[in-house]
């Protein structure tokens, strides 16, 4: 099969920009809600227990090297369970990119461009999003070995200016109970094992597998550390003030950094840049999945059609509130499909003896 | 799956079948190629017959010089030179070819030189004393070699016609690319005589692997092309596929390297140059050195080379000629000034339009006082004051210098005050597009620097109706754009997306020459070393001073401690 091949360096990459660009999720906006009082805690004990998991799937996923979860899941739990599961996946990461890209457009409208409609913001980040669906797995990953240096660079610069910077915000966390924080450390992992997922679908991508399962293992260790330091990065500089009170802390302060003059217009350039990456490989990850489970159906036509329906989406909440609300919920409900379905898949196939050195290892 | 459908060229016999019906003297055209076509046969023995063919074949140009005359030798052959006025070494075809055949073959008594073998063989071997000799024995191959500026002799009797190698014609003598200046390096440039460019690459490359295959293209141009490699550097991949799409041309007139270079580009509908051109050898010897491949065609002072990621274009050969301290500082400021070519106007647009806080208070009132009497928006007034400055560089571009210069001058003061004086423009407005032009004009390569000309235009629409959110889209498609061109096979943006850390080595920070052992990778060069591995900086400390170097004093400052000078 003729296939774009990306370098598993590229993919950590990656992995490691979708991990960054979490802090657009509204989810994180509820995580902040608690920033300060100790939520390091619950954050380092997800980061821990995400990686052990994270590397127990990697290392599943090696029993298939040339296959993606699409190819082997109906096998795994018979077709009639399989193809519901791999589109319900599918399904939900196309989902999740609309919303984030409603979730994106109105962090624009609301920071820079109060007097544009949000339709027009919408159908120009579809159009950036279907470009970058159009340039496939090689380009986007091109695309993101350009803008990754600056992606990460930018955290540290708004760490390095930020006025909020507080280190009593590491302080234990002890005054919401017990319960709370077991939920939150849950809620964290299966958010790490959902954006190892991607990595899933684009794993027969993966040029020369038997190098990427050495380097798979190294950078799951990167990955987790970045993660890491994203997630302590966004507690840190945010804190629970801005967390608790504002809509999109992030811009409460960015406007509060002073590089020449106010530059949350220029932060906005680089947030727009992580959005259209995790949006456009979304929507790529959504067309491949189901691509790959029907055979001759493109990937450029899917792009294609799915975006009147994204713009459908993205436009279905009346306003700010409700689309955050939905967000939220998708989110959730993603974060359980993305997560348990290559767990299980995975933990199923290792019980059936399927992959690895057995003859279920289709050639490629 | 997954994968974007590659453009494959087309095969020429696809495009014969496609090709509409050619009309008016272009039908002439044709048929004539027809007919050419139609006598691929052998030439005869019968001198009149043969003569007559040729004629027809040549048509009527009073430019195609038939000479008849007989050879004195006892058996009276005749024969006919037949050469293109003007193509040909008219001095040395009278001393080599008719003075011997003429004059000196009386003297010889050659009784027994009867058979057409003897004849030919006395005549290649002691008559016509000419480098490069050859003999073809077929209608259209002579009709080539005279076209392509050789004489011809046919004698009566032989069914072979002797291709006199005496091309000779008017050329402009190696001179400095003018395009291509440098402070510091040669200053040799090619010039439009294809035998020349390659030997000013031969002069540099003195290695028996140094390969050069010529090829022919266009159907009535007849262009020769001479393919440059280093057999056991480049790919051989690579090398058949730059051949191979050189064969694939299908085209009646190839009159400059450019109609070549859009022939054989992987993505002829992107506004981003895939192949490199340059007058100078020193450039092509260094691309060359690297694995890649050289393309010179008879006609054009411009070599092309292949394949071409847009970090080659941005050096200057310049670059390695200085230190490497030096030279990444200048890229440093290049790089600087590509951005301000492309972004800046777009940026004053977004920060003027939408984003007042970006800018110091202080001056976001000086602009705002400035711009108080203007009366078009900041997109209308930068669209204007862009196009008329590039209206004032196509016009100084197609006048004579002392002209163009003072166009430049009257645009660039008097049309810029003036506009400024009536209210039409901003005097921040002349500084953007000012220093626009001369981030452009930092950039080496004209086409790159043309390539971003042109994508200003609709980043600066973007800026104006969406700000710096559309501002990062237009950048967005830009980038996804140029992420999936390929120059023969390899990525447009390598060594940086893809990529290799060999290669950053040769990108905005160049490294040491003598740190820089290894060829670029992208290239997939088959020998990837250009020598043994990278010293240290103080092993390449030691390697050229070995126990230290000192310069020892002359006898006379030893004694004196010190030097006198004499007065």
């Amino acid at each position: 099969m003729n296939r774009d091949q990306i370098t598993s360096r590229q993919a950590f990459l990656i992995l490691a920009s979708l991990a960054s660009t979490e802090v657009l999720r509204p989810s994180f906006r509820n995580f902040m809600l608690w920033a300060g009082n100790g939520g390091w805690l619950p954050i380092l004990a997800a980061v821990v227990i995400g990686l052990i998991l994270v590397g127990l799937i990697i290392r599943l996923a090696q029993r298939f090297p040339q296959q993606s979860i699409a190819e082997y899941a109906p096998r795994v739990w018979s077709p009639w369970l399989g193809y519901p599961l791999v589109i319900a996946l599918a399904v939900a990461f196309f989902v999740q990119g609309t919303l984030s890209l409603r979730n994106v457009t109105e962090f624009v409208v609301a920071a820079i461009l109060q007097e544009t409609p949000i339709s027009a913001v919408i159908l120009v980040m579809l159009v950036l999003t279907a470009s970058g669906t159009l340039a496939g797995l090689e380009g986007m990953v091109r695309f993101n070995e350009l803008i990754f240096p600056v992606l990460i660079g930018t955290f540290f610069v708004i760490l390095a200016s930020t006025v909020q910077l507080n280190p009593w915000y590491l302080l234990p966390w002890l005054d919401q109970g017990i319960g709370k924080g077991v939920w939150d450390v849950f809620l964290d992992v299966v958010a790490d094992i959902t954006i190892v997922s991607y990595l899933l679908f684009i794993y027969p991508y993966l040029v020369d597998p038997e190098n990427s399962k050495k380097a798979g293992r190294r950078y799951t260790l990167f990955g987790g550390g970045i993660l890491f330091g994203t997630y302590l990065n966004t507690l840190l500089f945010l804190g629970h003030t801005a967390g608790s009170k504002f809509t999109w802390p992030y811009l409460t302060v960015t406007e509060n950094i002073r590089l020449i003059e106010r530059g949350e217009a220029l932060f906005m350039v680089i947030w727009i840049l992580a959005a259209f990456l995790r949006i456009s490989f979304c929507f790529y990850i959504a067309a491949l999945g189901l691509s790959q489970l029907i055979p001759g159906l493109k990937i450029a036509w899917m792009a294609l059609a799915s975006l009147p329906l994204a713009a459908f989406i993205a436009l279905r909440a009346p306003n700010l509130p409700t689309a955050l609300l939905l967000d939220e919920m998708v989110n959730r409900a993603f974060l359980f499909v993305g997560a348990g379905v290559p767990l299980f898949t995975l933990l199923l196939a290792w019980l059936r003896k399927m992959g690895g050195d057995s003859r279920e290892q289709a050639p490629n | 799956m997954g994968r974007r459908r590659k453009r494959q060229p087309i095969p020429a016999a696809a495009l014969k079948g496609r090709r509409q019906p050619e009309v008016n003297g272009s039908e002439t055209g044709a048929k004539n190629s027809n007919l050419v076509a139609s006598y691929d046969r052998p030439l005869s023995k019968d001198l009149s017959e043969n003569v007559d063919i040729l004629k027809q074949l040549l048509g009527n140009s009073d430019d195609i010089i038939f000479r008849d005359f007989t050879i004195g030798n006892a058996n009276e052959l005749k024969a006919v030179l037949i050469l293109v006025d003007g193509l040909v070494d008219k001095e040395s075809l009278q001393l080599n070819v008719m003075t011997p055949l003429m004059l000196w073959a009386k003297k010889i008594a050659a009784p027994a030189v009867t058979t057409p073998e003897a004849i030919r063989a006395l005549l290649s071997e002691h008559f016509l004393s000419f480098l490069e000799l050859k003999e073809e024995n077929n209608y259209p191959k002579v009709i080539d070699a005279i076209l392509g500026a050789d004489a011809v002799l046919i004698i009566d009797g032989l069914d072979i016609a002797f291709i006199l190698g005496a091309k000779k014609w008017e050329h402009r003598s190696i001179s400095e690319p003018s395009n291509e200046n440098l402070i510091r390096g040669p200053r040799e440039g090619f010039n439009e005589l294809m035998k020349s460019s390659v030997a000013l690459v031969r002069r540099r490359i003195k290695d028996p692997k140094l390969t050069v295959k010529f090829v022919t293209v266009g159907q009535r141009s007849k262009t020769e092309c001479a393919v440059l490699y280093l057999e056991d550097v480049a790919n051989p991949v690579l090398v058949n596929e730059v051949r191979r799409r050189l064969e694939l041309i299908d085209y009646d007139g190839i009159l400059d390297s450019g109609f070549i270079e859009q022939f054989i580009q992987d993505s002829p509908y992107s506004p981003f140059p895939q192949i490199q051109y340059t007058e100078r050898p020193d450039r092509v010897a260094a691309a060359i050195l690297e694995g890649r491949i050289a393309i010179i065609s008879d006609g054009s002072p411009n070599a092309l080379l292949a394949p071409a990621t847009l970090s080659n274009f941005l050096p200057s050969p310049e670059d390695y000629y200085e230190s490497w301290i030096l030279s990444t500082a200048l890229r440093i400021v290049r790089t600087f000034g590509i951005l301000n070519s492309i972004l800046l106007p777009s940026l004053y647009i977004a920060f003027v339009n939408f984003h007042q806080e970006v800018i110091p208070t202080k001056l976001a009132l000086a602009m705002a006082g400035a711009r108080s009497g203007v009366p078009f928006t900041a997109l209308v007034e930068a669209f204007l004051m862009e196009l008329t400055f590039e209206l004032l560089r196509e016009a100084g571009i197609r006048l004579p210098n002392p002209i163009a210069s003072t166009i430049g001058i009257v645009g660039g003061i008097i049309i810029g005050q003036a506009a400024v004086s009536a209210g039409l423009v901003s005097p921040i407005m002349v500084i953007v597009v000012a220093l626009t032009a001369i981030g452009s004009f930092a950039i080496p390569s004209f086409n790159v620097a043309l390539s971003i000309r042109i994508l200003r235009f609709p980043l600066m629409a973007l800026a104006g109706i969406f700000g710096l959110y559309g501002l990062t889209a237009g950048v967005i498609l830009i980038v996804l754009h140029i992420v999936t061109l390929k120059s023969f096979g390899v990525p447009y943006l390598s060594p940086v997306a893809p990529q290799t850390l060999s290669g950053l080595t040769d990108t905005i920070v160049r490294a040491p020459i003598w740190k820089r052992q290894r060829r670029p990778g992208i290239f997939r060069p088959h020998n990837p070393f250009r020598s043994g591995p990278a010293p240290s900086y103080y092993q390449h400390k030691q390697d050229l001073h070995p126990g230290g170097f000192e310069i020892a004093p002359l006898p006379d400052d030893a004694e004196e401690g010190g030097s006198k000078l004499e007065p």
